[in-house]
C-alpha cells in the first residue's frame, strides 16, 4: 500500500479546539460546543451535534493543509452514528400516535454530516461513510488511502461519535470527539508519513482514554499525538475487539 | 480512466422472495412480488418486502449479536459458503476482504432495548450498545461466518451504502490490498425507518409502482445480499463503478439529476464502455414522484439520444431494502447477465408519459452484455455500478 502525507488535523472536544490544544493539555473549560462556521442558514440550524463537531474537524484540518472543502474528496466514520436524532426518535416513537420528526429522521443517517458539507460547501465528490466497531479507524485510513491511490488527489479523513446518552450509556464515560486528516500523495510540505497501514495477528491495542472509555474511535489519539509531536513510532488504531482477531496498525514518522 | 474488471464468483440473496438464492432469483424470473402488511403497530398504511421465514437464532456465543440483521447475514453467506471456502483456500484468508454496506444494522433491536428500558428502566440483560446495539455486531458476525482475516469495511452512506461497496472493494483489489471482497448489503425493517419514510410522506399505501403514471411512493423492504469478487476466477466482471454527490439537499434530488448523471457517466468511463454498449439499467427506481422524474433525465442525460436500454425497477418485488439494496439490485443484475434475461419492472403499467425511457412490463430473455445499477440516498449521495458478462 502507497505511503500517504499528512497535511492537515482537525480536533474538536469538549474544552480542547484544536490538536495542539489537545496534546498540550491546554483545556479550555468553557468551551463546549465546535464552531462550524461553515454551516449557515437553514443548514446550521439544522445540523445535529455529531454533524457540526465532524465539519468543525474537516474544516480545520482542510484550512491547514489549503485545501478546499469543495473541491476535497472525503471519508467519513463514525461507530455509533447520528445518536442524538435517534434518541429523540425514540422518545417521539413512545408518545401519541408514534410519528417521527421528517428532520429528525434524514438527520439520523451515518452520512448526514457528509451530505450537510457536500451540500454547504457544493463539493459533488462522492463521499464515503464508514461505520463499525473497532476495525473503523483502519478501514476509514485504508478506505481514504486506496481512493488516493485511485485519483492521486488529497483526501480527507474525519471520524467522529457523540457521548453516548441515556440509556444507552451503561455508566461508561464517553464524550463528544472529532479529528480529521487531510492525506495527500504529496510529501513536500507534510507534517507526517503515514506507512504501512495493516492487519496484525498481534498487533498493538490502543489503551482506553478516561474522557472516551469504550469510544471506539478514540484509538486514534496516540496518532494524533504522535503526528503532532513529530514523533517516529508504530501506534496501534484498535481499542480491540470481541473474538479477537488482527488488528490496525500503521507507522507514522516526521514529515519533509 | 479505465479499470480491471474483476470476475464475480458467486452470489446470494435472502429478503421478501425467499430464505435462498435460488427461490429469491425464481419469483423474480416469474415476475412474482411478495410485499406484506407492515410490523404491527406503524401508524401508516403501507406494505413491506418483509422477510416472513423465522430465521434460527445465532449459536449461544453470539447472543449479544443475535440480531435480525445478523440472521440475515448467516443466511447468505450459507449460501455462498463454498465459493468463500474456495477464495480463502486460494487466496488466503487475510487476502480476502469485506466490504458490506447497513444503513440501519442493528436499529430495531435498540428500538426493542428502548422499548424494554421504558417498561422496566433497565435494559435487556444481553443487550450491549457497543456491540449488540450497533454495526460493531454487524462487522462481529462477517468475521466469525466468513473466517477471513482481511480488512473488512462497513459502509453506511443510506440508501446507496451496499452499491458504494462495489466502488470501494474495486479499490482495494487495484490497490492490491487484497485478491478478494466479499461485497455485500444486509438491513432489517426496523419502526424509525418505516415511521421516518411515512413522515416524509413517502410510503405507497399499495405495492409501489416505479416509473408508472399513478405511482404513490417506496414499499419498505429488509434482507441481505453478498456477491464475491476476485482478481482472477470465472463469472460476471465487475466493469467500473463511479460515485458523485448531489450537493442539493438532504432528502430531495436534484431535479436535473447532475449527480446521478455523474455518478453514471463516470461509472461507464471507469469500465471503458460506450452508453451504446449499455442493455440494461437496473435503476434506483424507489416508485416516488421525484425519484423517478429525476433519475428518468440523468439516464437519458447520461446515455445520450439513441442509446435505449431496458431500465427496470426491482423494488416491486422486494420493497426498497435500504443499506442492502444496492447489492439485492446487484445480485439480480448478476444473474441477469449469468443467464441472459431481464426481469419485468413490475407495477410500471401504465408508465408516466414523461417517462420516455424503455420499461419492459414483461420479462425479456436475450443475450446481455453490460448492465449498471444505480443507488442514491439522503444526503445527495450517489452511486452507479457496471457489470458485465462472463468472458
Amino acid at each position: 500500500m502507497m505511503d500517504v502525507f499528512v497535511r492537515g488535523i482537525g480536533f474538536f472536544t469538549p474544552g480542547f479546539a484544536s490538536a495542539s490544544a489537545w496534546c498540550d493539555g491546554k483545556e479550555d473549560p468553557a468551551l463546549e460546543k465546535p464552531e462550524a462556521a461553515v454551516l449557515e442558514g437553514a443548514l446550521r440550524r439544522r445540523a445535529t451535534p455529531l454533524t457540526r463537531l465532524s465539519i468543525e474537524a474537516l474544516s480545520q484540518a482542510v484550512r491547514m493543509a489549503g485545501a478546499e472543502l469543495a473541491t476535497i474528496a472525503t471519508v467519513w466514520g463514525t461507530a455509533h452514528g447520528e445518536h442524538t436524532p435517534a434518541i429523540k426518535m425514540l422518545k417521539m416513537m413512545k408518545t401519541g400516535e408514534g410519528r417521527v420528526s421528517p428532520t429528525q429522521f434524514h438527520n439520523s443517517v451515518h452520512n448526514t454530516a457528509g451530505g450537510y458539507a457536500s451540500i454547504t460547501s457544493t463539493n459533488t465528490c462522492g463521499s464515503t461513510t464508514l461505520t463499525g466497531g473497532s476495525e473503523l479507524l483502519g478501514a476509514a485510513l485504508l478506505e481514504a488511502i486506496c481512493r488516493i491511490d485511485e485519483t492521486q488527489e488529497d483526501v480527507a479523513v474525519v471520524l467522529g461519535d457523540e457521548r453516548l446518552q441515556s440509556p444507552f450509556e451503561f455508566g461508561a464515560r464517553t464524550a463528544d470527539l472529532a479529528y480529521a486528516l487531510v492525506l495527500s500523495p504529496r510529501e513536500e510540505g507534510a507534517q507526517a508519513r503515514l506507512s504501512d497501514l495493516a492487519l496484525e495477528a498481534e498487533g498493538p491495542l490502543a489503551e482506553e482514554h478516561a474522557r472516551f472509555g469504550p469510544l471506539y474511535i478514540s484509538a486514534g489519539l496516540p496518532l494524533l499525538s504522535a503526528i503532532a509531536r513529530g514523533e517516529a513510532s508504530r501506534v496501534p488504531l484498535e481499542l480491540g475487539r470481541p473474538g479477537g482477531g488482527p488488528r490496525w496498525s500503521v507507522t507514522i514518522s516526521p514529515g519533509a | 480512466m479505465k479499470r480491471n474488471p474483476y470476475p464475480i464468483t458467486g452470489w446470494s440473496a435472502v429478503n421478501g422472495l425467499g430464505t435462498t438464492t435460488s427461490a429469491v432469483m425464481q419469483a423474480l424470473r416469474e415476475g412474482r412480488a411478495t410485499l406484506l402488511p407492515p410490523p404491527s403497530g406503524t401508524p401508516f398504511e403501507t406494505l413491506c418486502g418483509t422477510v416472513a421465514a423465522d430465521l434460527p437464532r445465532l449459536p449461544e456465543e453470539l447472543d449479544s449479536i443475535d440480531s435480525r440483521n445478523n440472521r440475515f447475514v448467516r443466511r447468505g453467506l450459507e449460501e455462498l459458503a463454498e465459493p468463500l471456502a474456495a477464495a480463502r483456500e486460494r487466496w488466503g484468508p487475510s487476502r480476502v476482504g469485506i466490504c458490506v454496506g447497513s444503513s440501519t444494522a442493528a436499529m430495531d433491536e435498540i428500538e426493542n432495548a428502548s422499548n424494554v428500558h421504558a417498561e422496566t428502566g433497565a435494559l435487556p440483560v444481553a443487550f450491549d450498545v457497543l456491540e449488540g446495539g450497533s454495526a460493531a455486531g454487524l462487522a462481529h458476525a462477517l468475521r466469525v461466518f466468513t473466517e477471513v482475516t482481511g480488512p473488512l469495511a462497513i459502509l453506511s452512506n443510506a440508501c446507496a451504502s451496499s452499491g458504494k461497496a462495489f466502488a470501494s472493494a474495486r479499490r482495494w483489489l487495484d490497490a492490491g490490498v487484497v485478491d478478494a471482497v466479499l461485497v455485500g448489503g444486509a438491513d432489517s425493517l426496523c419502526q424509525m425507518t418505516l415511521r421516518g419514510f411515512g413522515s416524509l410522506g413517502l410510503l405507497s399505501p399499495e405495492p409501489t409502482r416505479p416509473f408508472s403514471e399513478v405511482r404513490r411512493g417506496i414499499n419498505i423492504g429488509e434482507g441481505a445480499a453478498f456477491a464475491l469478487v476476485e482478481r482472477r476466477g470465472e463469472g460476471p466482471r465487475l466493469l467500473g463503478a463511479g460515485e458523485s454527490a448531489d450537493a442539493h439537499h438532504m432528502t430531495r434530488p436534484d431535479p436535473e439529476g447532475a449527480g446521478a448523471r455523474i455518478a453514471m457517466q463516470a461509472a461507464l468511463a471507469q469500465a471503458g464502455i460506450e452508453a451504446g454498449d449499455v442493455d440494461y439499467v437496473n435503476s434506483h427506481g424507489t416508485g416516488t414522484p421525484f425519484n423517478d422524474a429525476m433519475e428518468a433525465t440523468a439516464i437519458r442525460a447520461a446515455l445520450g439520444e439513441g442509446v435505449d436500454p431496458l431500465v427496470v425497477s426491482t423494488k416491486g418485488y422486494v420493497g426498497h431494502t435500504l443499506g442492502a439494496a444496492g447489492a439485492t439490485e446487484a445480485v439480480f443484475v448478476l444473474q441477469s447477465l449469468a443467464e441472459g434475461w431481464v426481469p419485468a419492472s413490475l407495477g410500471a403499467d401504465p408508465v408516466d408519459p414523461k417517462i420516455a425511457l424503455q420499461i419492459p412490463r414483461e420479462r425479456v430473455d436475450g443475450e446481455l452484455r453490460v448492465a449498471l445499477s444505480n443507488s442514491f440516498a439522503f444526503g445527495g449521495s450517489n452511486v452507479c455500478v457496471a457489470f458485465g458478462a462472463a468472458e
